[in-house]
């Protein structure tokens, strides 16, 4: 199906990308989302995720996935978004507490409510930025060392390392902050399916 | 074996052998650090994966659209900008290229400051005349002729000053209609 939108974007048919855009929209934005941090800013990283891809579309290789190709392009405007913001000399404390949108980051409150995603939020968003795109490519959408590897244009042994690095932040994280978090039965998501 | 090893097996996503698992087990049994580590690690996992997928909001397609067809128009710009930029580039080196070849570029420059000399020369001759014809008039009217034209320089001002702030509030008016039929 893929196959056949882009051989008739390449034919010059507009429309045809907007049911790529339709059919990716969400896997694009939960990547963006989970990034940057904020609605606002995921909505702006996704658009212009598919705007990339549309003016680079003719540069795909067909033998590579298209849902891969097209979360790398997210995957990098997303670090090069965070790169800016280190050069715009924001505090990571301000990032965290910009990132998870909330009034009350208190791990406690966020047990009551249950809102699990915004602890998680909190937590990757004081892992460093490549780190957190291998993490989030590893558990949110299930790529192998390997699809991460082609993805972020870094070696496989530096994806095992990041992965390690992050694994171990996220848990000594969870340790330290959300230790008293009770576990949800039933709830359980797949890794994204695009 | 290193407490690095156990961390690694720990936090790492491939399965463990028989012995890899027993040996494990054994230092989890004695060490606090990595009963902690792993306790940490699991429920984080668990916690990633409870997270529910986030979507944008409605009509996503329909801003990509809008926003690419923004994107098409600003591309237009620009290229029609850089077509004329080069262009008189083009012109003004080419023109550059013919002074210097053709080797009239000292005759070009000799003309150049003969002719000015002479516009010059010739204004002065003017405004002197001008200057003699303004004495003999009596100097009643040429009060009356300076306070007729300060006026006319006046309302010229004034008019030039309100077409000004028109045509940009007429350019500010149409850009706001243009954002919202964007929108």
């Amino acid at each position: 199906m893929e196959a056949e939108y882009i051989q008739q974007v390449l034919d010059g048919d507009e429309d045809a990308f907007t049911d790529i855009v339709e059919h990716f929209q969400s896997p694009v934005y939960n990547l963006c989302y989970r990034m940057l941090g904020t609605p606002q800013e995921a909505e702006d990283a996704a658009q212009e995720s598919f705007i990339r891809a549309y003016r680079y579309i003719h540069r795909y290789d067909p033998k590579r996935p298209f849902a891969t190709w097209l979360l790398s392009i997210a995957a990098h405007y997303c670090i090069d978004q965070q790169r800016k913001r280190h050069l715009l000399s924001v505090d990571l404390d301000e990032i965290v507490e910009f990132g998870i949108m909330d009034d009350s980051p208190d791990p406690e409150k966020m047990v009551v409510d249950g809102e699990q995603s915004e602890l998680i939020q909190k937590h990757l968003a004081a892992l460093p930025v490549k780190d957190r795109m291998v993490l989030i490519l590893r558990y949110w959408y299930d790529f192998s060392e390997d699809e991460i590897s082609q993805a972020l244009e870094i070696s496989r042994s530096a994806v095992k390392s990041r992965l390690h690095r992050a694994r171990q932040h996220m848990a000594e994280q969870w340790t330290s902050e959300g230790s008293n978090f009770p576990e949800k039965k039933g709830r359980q998501h797949e890794p994204q399916t695009i | 074996m290193s407490h690095k090893q156990y961390k690694y097996w720990i936090l790492d996503d491939s399965p463990l052998n028989a012995e890899e698992k027993r040996l494990l087990q054994a230092h989890l049994a004695a060490c606090g650090d990595c009963r902690k580590l792993k306790k940490g690690w699991e429920k984080s996992l668990h916690a990633i994966r409870a997270t529910e997928r986030k979507n944008p909001t409605p009509d996503f397609s329909v801003r990509w659209q809008a926003k690419l067809q923004q994107e098409k128009k600003r591309n237009r710009i620009v290229r029609q900008r850089v077509i004329i930029f080069s262009s008189l580039l083009l012109i003004g080196l080419a023109l550059i290229a013919y002074v210097i070849l053709s080797g009239s570029l000292t005759a070009f420059l000799a003309h150049m400051i003969t002719s000015s000399t002479q516009i010059l020369l010739f204004l002065t001759k003017g405004f002197s005349e001008l200057a003699s014809l303004i004495n003999g008039v009596p100097s009643i009217v040429r009060w009356a002729l300076g306070v007729f034209f300060i006026g006319v320089a006046n309302m010229f001002v004034i008019l030039l000053s309100y077409l000004v702030w028109k045509a940009r509030k007429n350019h500010k008016e149409w850009q706001r209609a243009g954002v919202y039929a964007e929108e």
